[in-house]
């Protein structure tokens, strides 16, 4: 922290200081920061955060004291000196006016400048790859248009056509178990192409990385290790290269460490290992490879586009039926990895805090217009006695500017700050890493813009008001009677409305969010999560291949976890709802109209108990059991979604299904079970079409154990039964991912909750300064209309006269402003409409409570002034002249 | 001449210096007496060097950090600094003769 802060005051310094490089010897600038920070570190080594607090007032009071010297020649810089030094002067005689408007920018800067750095680490600055943006991504294309992973005999094929790439890599996960004594651990790896970390750019920190040899058919297996494993496995030994991996059913030789803080210790991989194919292994027809290329010289991603489609239709042609409608693309690596909802969140709170700011900003001018009006007279002095307007002007808008960098540098601070709190709430996975690490130069340089921009945009409407006002008037009013003036109160006015509706937008903006987000905790998700909990188990492909002795293993070892005291039901499931991965199977249904057409819907493989673990329910038919084994007739669960579009209002149950794939297997329909919310609560009200097989007759390696017990409490207890179970069966296997299927739920909801809870602490800040703004505003009018008031009440207005006739002028702005705001919310809602569930972006209701809320809000800051005028002595007015 | 400047003299009189180890200097022979801030110093630096008092030297020990800039008094400098330093031996024989300072002269061990 306290390292940081002085990076970041030597960073300043080192700007601020270059701005007066005629200042030192030439070309000693570096020289001279470097001895400011030595400066720094001596005062925390002897201080500590005091030190450091005196070593920046001692040499901050001397650089601007030495900035502020007029020095020996320059003219132009005097003056803008000059006006500096009065500003000073000026802001130090009134410092409730100087702190209110520095801490509104310190907070409203700092704010925007750290949403600006993750901007701008998301969406502009480079990868942190070569050369970034020649790499593309290559995705085969689905029938239906989505962009789908790639399978191994495509990307073979792809490999040995393809012109239009000078490199070309694909990429697997998996999971493998490290043995080194102790519980085996799941690492996660990746088996990449020999090429991949080539065309990727990166080489190895300690050792190599692939060479061709290495993804020979019967080469050794060499594997490449993340950083972060040497640092936590291996305690940094060079000694690592070499070193043999036991993994559960094969070993590796370690040959190569990646480089530290490179792009690869950002993704969760541990473990590097070639990706190999013998050709008669390579599949066409399951797709799960991700695809990576880099372009050759001279080639354009549109080239490279029209390329891989012409390749694909002629592979398509070759292989027939299988890949019916399927096609190739290319995309800029960039595109895919920024995921879309994530731009749209920078985007929106990108908004939301320029809208919090400009808020801040319309308070400010409010301020300064009402200083400006006290300060008439002594404006009125100055052009008497000869300054001209333009000097006036000037002055006036180097007070706001100073105000504003002022801000701005304390922003500096607040933004570091604010930074380091999104971090932790900003739900993992959503932004990668360095979008979140510091504010760099391109920050510092956005608060500086911001500074200027901010201090003109308050600073100049005052500042020509100000140098406009009659001398003559002014000085004979004493002051006073020009304050009155018609042109500032329109102004003030306008500024009000203008904040008013700035305000409206948020508060809008925040309600829509919040309702959606209370419609989207109330869903029923179709299945209860009430006590169950759940694990992962990847059972290595070495030692069950293809699935064999799956089903056996796990039917001992649900049957042993049943045997715990406290477990109601067990299961095992492909993927469970709310998480996980989601397979595509191709099929047909006997007997319907369309039972020669191929369709697609999701399938998961189950084991006995699965409806009955979960608290789902069956609208008709049996569930899948234990008694589906291999021997038995193959059978298939469907889910309502299936039913109603693949058979319509005929009985489900009793028919058969069609899975396509190598060879064709007949499945019988066994029951309908209810829809349930399979990807989260989100998930559009008609469900997805769904299908679930015995696991004993289509095994699969990588299931997820789901254990119910009475409540989330027993769950927990039983946990380490249940691990000791796994462990009797297969002492070697990793048990990943240990969770509560409620912890789940509140998981999938992260998101959400972050969205709605900074954008309305958002709403509420512009708001509080909204208020804020009129009631400063309301003050200033029924200041400048005491004299008004004090005649109507002599002449007999009742003090409830003027409450009505104060307040109403005050709401006949606010309710302007609603008006404005109001608009458009309604336009500027359809940024967030894909955010919100069961809600439309002009949901009138919402819209009416913000409404209400903001007006209620206005309501009371210009009845407080109001009840200041009614309770005037009108005697005491009128002597006041 | 400002005592900052004949500090930087006073430090720079024996050895050759880079900025940071003139500011340790001069707060070493004062106790902490007089601390010079780097804008001060650096400002300092420059007025030198345009009169011809210090010079910048091109080479520099070669274990150091490449970017430190090593400075160095001239003749000029040397004469300023000790025509100072008699002004203000001139001025303490002053002071001494009215008696606002002990006759004894203290030699410091």
């Amino acid at each position: 922290m306290i390292a940081g802060a002085a990076r970041l005051a030597g960073a300043i310094f080192r700007r601020v200081t270059a701005l007066a490089s005629d200042r030192w010897p030439p070309g000693a600038g570096a020289d001279l920061a470097d001895t400011f920070d030595s400066l720094q570190r001596d005062a925390i080594a002897r201080r500590g955060w005091r030190g450091l607090l005196a070593c920046w007032y001692r040499e901050g009071v001397s650089l601007l004291a030495l900035l502020l010297r007029t020095p020996r020649k320059a003219a132009p810089m005097g003056f803008f000196a000059h006006d500096l030094r009065d500003a000073w002067r000026g802001l130090i005689r009134t410092p409730g006016y100087t702190l209110l408007v520095v801490a509104t920018l310190a907070l409203g800067i700092g704010i925007n400048t750290a949403i600006f750095s993750v901007v701008d680490a998301l969406l502009f600055k480079a990868l942190p790859y070569a050369d970034p943006d020649r790499l593309v991504r290559i995705t085969e294309v689905h029938p239906s248009g989505n962009r789908n992973t790639v399978a191994p005999a495509n990307f073979l094929d792809w490999q040995r056509m393809a012109r239009s790439f000078s490199a070309i890599a694909a990429r697997q996960n998996a999971s493998f178990a490290l043995l080194d004594g102790g519980d085996p651990i799941e690492l996660i790896a990746a088996r990449v192409s020999v090429g991949y970390f080539d065309m990727v750019g990166t080489s190895a920190a300690v050792g190599r990385t692939f060479q061709p040899a290495d993804g020979d058919l019967n080469a050794p297996c060499a594997a490449v290790i993340s950083h972060r494993l040497w640092n936590r496995r291996f305690a940094r030994d060079p000694a690592v290269v070499g070193a043999t991996l036991h993994f559960s059913g094969f070993t590796c030789t370690v040959i190569g460490v990646l480089p530290e803080a490179s792009v690869f210790d950002r993704v969760l991989s541990d473990v590097y290992t070639p990706l190999v194919y013998a050709p008669a292994e390579a599949t066409r027809l399951s797709h799960f490879l991700g695809v990576t290329a880099r372009l050759a010289p001279g080639v354009t991603v549109e080239q490279a586009r029209a390329e891989m489609k012409s390749i694909a239709d002629r592979i398509n042609e070759e292989n027939g039926e299988v890949l019916r409608g399927w096609s190739a693309t290319v995309d800029p690596f960039r595109d895919l990895m920024v995921r879309a909802d994530s731009k749209r969140l920078v985007w929106v709170l990108f908004g939301a805090v320029g809208l919090v700011l400009l808020v801040g900003c319309v308070n400010i001018a409010g301020l300064a217009l009402s200083r400006t009006i006290a300060r008439q007279r002594e404006v009125a002095v100055r052009v008497a006695l000869g300054a001209g307007r333009w000097r006036v002007f000037r002055a006036l808008v180097v007070e706001s500017l100073l105000l504003a960098v002022t801000g701005a540098g304390l922003g500096i601070f607040v933004g570091q700050w604010a930074l380091v709190v999104f971090a932790s709430y900003v739900p993992p996975g959503t932004l990668p890493a360095e979008a979140l690490a510091s504010l760099d130069s391109r920050a510092l340089t956005f608060t500086v813009a911001l500074a200027i921009a901010t201090g003109l945009l308050f600073g100049t409407v005052p500042a020509w008001q100000g140098a406009r006002g009659g001398v003559n008037s002014a000085l004979r009013s004493g002051g006073r009677g020009a304050s009155g003036s018609r042109m500032s109160a329109r102004l003030h006015s306008l500024l009000l409305v203008t904040e008013v509706a700035l305000a409206m937008v948020l508060v809008a903006g925040a309600a829509l969010l919040v309702v959606s987000f209370l419609r989207l905790t109330r869903v029923d998700p179709g299945f209860d999560p009430n006590g169950v909990v759940t694990m992962r188990l990847s059972l290595p492909q070495t030692r069950y291949k293809d699935g064999i002795g799956a089903p056996a293993f796990y039917n001992d070892v649900l049957a042993r976890i049943r045997r715990i005291p406290g477990v109601e039901h067990a299961t095992a499931v492909t993927s469970l709802p709310l998480g996980g991965w989601l397979y595509g199977q191709q099929f047909r249904v006997e007997g319907t109209a369309t039972e020669k057409v191929w369709n697609s819907a999701h399938i998961q493989h189950v084991t006995g108990e699965y409806v009955a673990t979960l608290g789902m329910s069956l609208r008709e038919g049996r569930a899948i059991d234990d008694s589906d084994t291999a021997a038995a007739p193959g059978v298939v669960m469907i889910n309502e979604t299936f039913a109603r579009r693949f058979i319509g209002d005929q009985p489900a149950v009793g028919r058969t299904i069609v899975i396509g794939g190598a060879t064709e297997t007949r499945l019988q329909i066994v029951g309908v079970m209810r829809d349930v919310k399979t990807g989260g609560l989100g998930d559009p009200p008609l469900a997805t079409p769904e299908m679930y097989v015995s696991h004993q007759q289509a095994p699969m390696p990588i299931l997820v154990l789901a254990i119910k017990a009475r409540d989330d409490a027993a769950a927990t207890r039983i946990l380490p039964d249940v691990r000791a179970a796994i462990h009797a069966v297969d002492r070697e296997l990793p048990i990943g991912n240990q969770v509560l299927m409620s912890d789940l739920i509140g998981t999938s909801l992260t998101l959400q909750r972050f969205q709605t809870s900074i954008v309305s602490a958002f709403a509420v800040l512009a708001g509080l300064l909204a208020c804020i703004g009129v009631y400063a505003v309301r003050s200033q009018a029924v200041h400048a209309r005491q004299r008004e008031v004090g005649i109507r009440m002599a002449l007999g207005a009742t003090p409830r006269d003027v409450l009505t006739m104060t307040v109403g002028q005050g709401l006949r702005l606010v309710a302007l402003g609603l008006a404005i705001g109001l608009g458009a919310a309604v336009v500027l809602a359809r940024v967030i409409e894909p955010w919100l569930f069961n809600t439309r972006a002009a949901d009138p209701a919402m819209l009416a409570a913000a409404t209400v809320a903001l007006g209620a809000a206005g309501l009371l800051a210009s009845w407080l002034p109001a009840r200041r005028a009614a309770r005037l002595d009108p005697l005491t007015t009128l002597r006041a002249d | 001449m400002s005592p900052q400047v004949f500090h930087i003299l006073l430090a720079l009189s024996d050895q050759d210096l880079h900025g940071y180890a003139i500011i340790q200097d001069v707060a070493a022979r004062t106790a902490g007496g007089v601390r010079l801030t780097a804008s001060t110093l650096y400002a300092a630096l420059k007025r030198l060097l345009d009169d011809g008092w210090i010079r910048e030297l091109a080479a520099r020990p070669d274990a150091d950090d490449p970017r430190r800039r090593y400075y160095r008094i001239t003749a000029a400098g040397r004469a300023a600094g000790r025509a100072e330093a008699e002004r203000l031996a001139q001025l303490a024989e002053m002071a001494r003769a009215k008696r606002w300072l002990p006759k004894a002269r203290r030699t410091r061990s």
